[in-house]
């Protein structure tokens, strides 16, 4: 039904139902970003022993995430006085409207897509640059030095990283011949890229997690030394919208991680009765998992570390490995 | 077939690039100055587009060369960074004007 | 008035909007800002060209990358800097005639100016297009560019370095 919309002529009903969809979708993302919260604190919970969140909405604190978005809404929404006011305030719009966006080029299984367009991941990697102008943004504007160094160390971090996460993706991109996210996945049909580019995919979980910001790579909110990063100063909606960005970026990140590496829709073999879009969920929530894993589990890095991991380290190994896919490829496809 | 014609998106063009040139000119902070001159190269580009697909031979040269001048305006940017700081480590100015150790 | 003349005049203003309130700004941090919607906007009309590729890394280079850049360099240096323009009034008008001269000559140049053809299948497999003429009829540019791209690196990684200490952990953007 989608399909026949997306190759359809425009017309104002064409752009009320595209305004549903999108609405919808976007219910859709944050009603993942509610539980992904509360699975990460429960997740997290038992892997250091504790229970987690159990006292709101029931049995296993359903209701947690409400309560707290809830309890944001209503406080009281601070600017201290010597920020500078319009980009403090533009800020968390400008982070969170491109993280938002990247979103509609991720195609959830053969029928539910949002787009068709060549340049798919192109356009993923090119508008989650953005976000990094709203963290800077928002970190300058609050006039702190912690807020300061937050949002500068968040943007060094994002753009060293952005490097070998594309490098990582070139093998991906020679291999099937097509930036377009869809038949990337078509391509994966016999098998999934990941037996194919192992260290690909290696090197591209290490960098999305420091893409994600999430720790071993969380020094732009390192509470122990940076108080909270980038948004210290921020409260109220504009605080949850910086957390509501970087819990859509996890969405959006562990999508482009399925289709890329893990196969998309497409089914493990000799199961193939299991509808596309159920695969997609359940390899979905395994690389949710994989990220909640790593937060319980690895301390943080150092600045210097973390400089010279992503350089010396991750981008040379991306190189080799678009090196081996160009052989892989002209020997074999 | 598209309606909006060739000279509209060149007056834009245009627009854009004396707008770039003005400030150029006039700003005094080294940072502002070179980032107008990526105003002008964009600018260029928008021209070298629009006659990719209006031109007299339509095809897929200029945006090639587009590339070419993004890839060449990212390098002048860095290159052009480097000295900002290198002279601002010296001298403890970011204006133009002030950079006149040549002169004296 | 269709959808394409309706979304041109959008971007076009806001293209134009941004580069006037450029101008008149007085925060570099907010000059910086404000050309990004500009370079944004100019992503959209390359879109409205049939150049989907060179639109998005337009948006890449320009508000992913040299933005950040130039944020950086503002931020490195003497940042409560407003730059008043202090410039004398004189050279304010001898530069704002040669523009607007300049603005006059080219516009008759090329108010009427039109060939009359399109092309109407450019954004057919744009990006395939354009890595088969890159990497046929333009290879030696593109490998020319890619050492210039090297030469620039380090370059800049060397003139950023302090020189008076050994350990110049700068920032090698």
């Amino acid at each position: 039904m989608i399909e026949e919309l997306l190759y359809s002529s425009p017309s104002l009903t064409n752009t009320l139902i595209f305004f549903g969809l999108g609405a919808s979708l976007l219910m859709m993302v944050l009603g993942f970003v509610t539980y992904a919260i509360l699975a990460e604190r429960k997740v997290m919970g038992f892997m250091q022993l504790r229970i987690g969140p159990n006292r709101v909405g029931g049995p296993f604190g359903l209701l947690q995430t409400v309560a707290d978005v809830l309890k944001l809404l209503l406080k009281e929404d601070t600017i201290p006085k010597a920020a500078d006011r319009p980009l403090f305030m533009l800020a968390p719009v400008i982070a969170f409207a491109p993280a938002f966006m990247v979103l509609a080029v991720i195609p959830f299984s053969e029928s539910l897509r949002f787009s068709d367009i060549g340049i798919g991941l192109l356009y993923y990697i090119a508008i989650s640059g953005i976000s990094t102008i709203g963290v800077l943004m928002g970190g300058w504007a609050s006039n702190n030095k912690y807020a300061l160094l937050g949002g500068m160390r968040s943007a060094a971090q994002m753009i060293s990283y952005e490097v070998p996460l594309v490098m990582s993706v070139i093998g991906v991109i020679l291999l099937t011949g097509s930036l377009n996210l869809i038949q990337i996945v078509e391509a994966q049909e016999n098998i999934a890229f990941l037996f194919v580019q192992p260290l690909a995919f290696v090197i591209f979980m290490i960098a999305s997690v420091a893409e994600l910001n999430r720790t071993p790579f969380d020094l732009p909110e390192a509470e122990s030394e940076l108080v909270a990063g980038y948004h210290v100063e921020y409260s109220g909606f504009r605080w949850a919208f910086f957390m509501l960005t970087e819990y859509v970026y996890l969405f959006a990140m562990a999508s482009i991680t399925t289709i890329l590496f893990l196969g998309g829709w497409n089914p493990v073999p000799y199961l193939e009765f299991i509808p596309g879009i159920i695969w997609f969920a359940l390899k979905f929530s395994v690389v949710v998992f994989f990220l909640i894993w790593l937060r319980a589990t690895l301390p943080r890095m150092r600045a210097d570390q973390l400089m010279s991991f992503g350089w010396k380290v991750l981008l040379p190994l991306a190189l080799l490995n678009i090196f081996i896919s160009a052989v892989i490829k002209e020997i074999w496809f | 077939m598209s309606s909006v014609p060739l000279s509209v998106y060149l007056v834009l063009a245009l627009i854009l690039f004396c707008i770039g040139l003005f400030g150029a000119l006039t700003k005094r902070n080294a940072v502002i100055v070179l980032i107008s001159i990526e105003l002008m190269l964009n600018a260029v580009n928008i021209n070298l587009i629009a006659f990719a697909k209006y031109g007299i031979n339509p095809s897929i040269t200029g945006q090639i060369f587009s590339l070419f001048t993004i890839t060449v305006a990212a390098a002048e940017a860095a290159v052009g960074l480097a000295i900002l700081i290198a002279l601002y480590r010296n001298r403890k100015t970011v204006n133009v004007d002030e950079m006149d150790i040549m002169k004296r | 008035m269709n959808g394409e003349l309706i979304l041109f005049f959008v971007l076009a203003l806001v293209a134009i909007g941004s580069g006037i309130l450029m101008l008149n700004l007085t925060k570099v941090v907010h000059m910086v800002i404000a050309l990004v919607f500009t370079f944004l906007s100019i992503a959209g009309l390359y879109v409205m060209l049939s150049a989907e590729f060179v639109a998005f890394v337009q948006v890449l280079i320009y508000s992913g990358a040299i933005t950040i850049i130039m944020l950086f360099g503002i931020m490195l240096t003497r940042h409560d800097d407003k730059t008043e323009t202090k410039i004398g009034v004189p050279r304010m008008i001898l530069v704002l005639t040669g523009i607007v001269a300049f603005f006059v000559v080219m516009f008759f140049q090329i108010n009427d100016l039109s060939f009359g053809e399109q092309a109407a299948d450019l954004h057919v497999d744009n990006t395939e297009k354009i890595g088969i003429a890159l990497y046929s009829k333009y290879v030696i540019p593109f490998e020319l560019t890619s050492v210039l791209l090297l030469v620039a690196l380090v370059g800049a990684i060397i003139l950023a370095k302090r020189d008076d200490e050994d350990k110049g952990a700068e920032d090698n953007e």
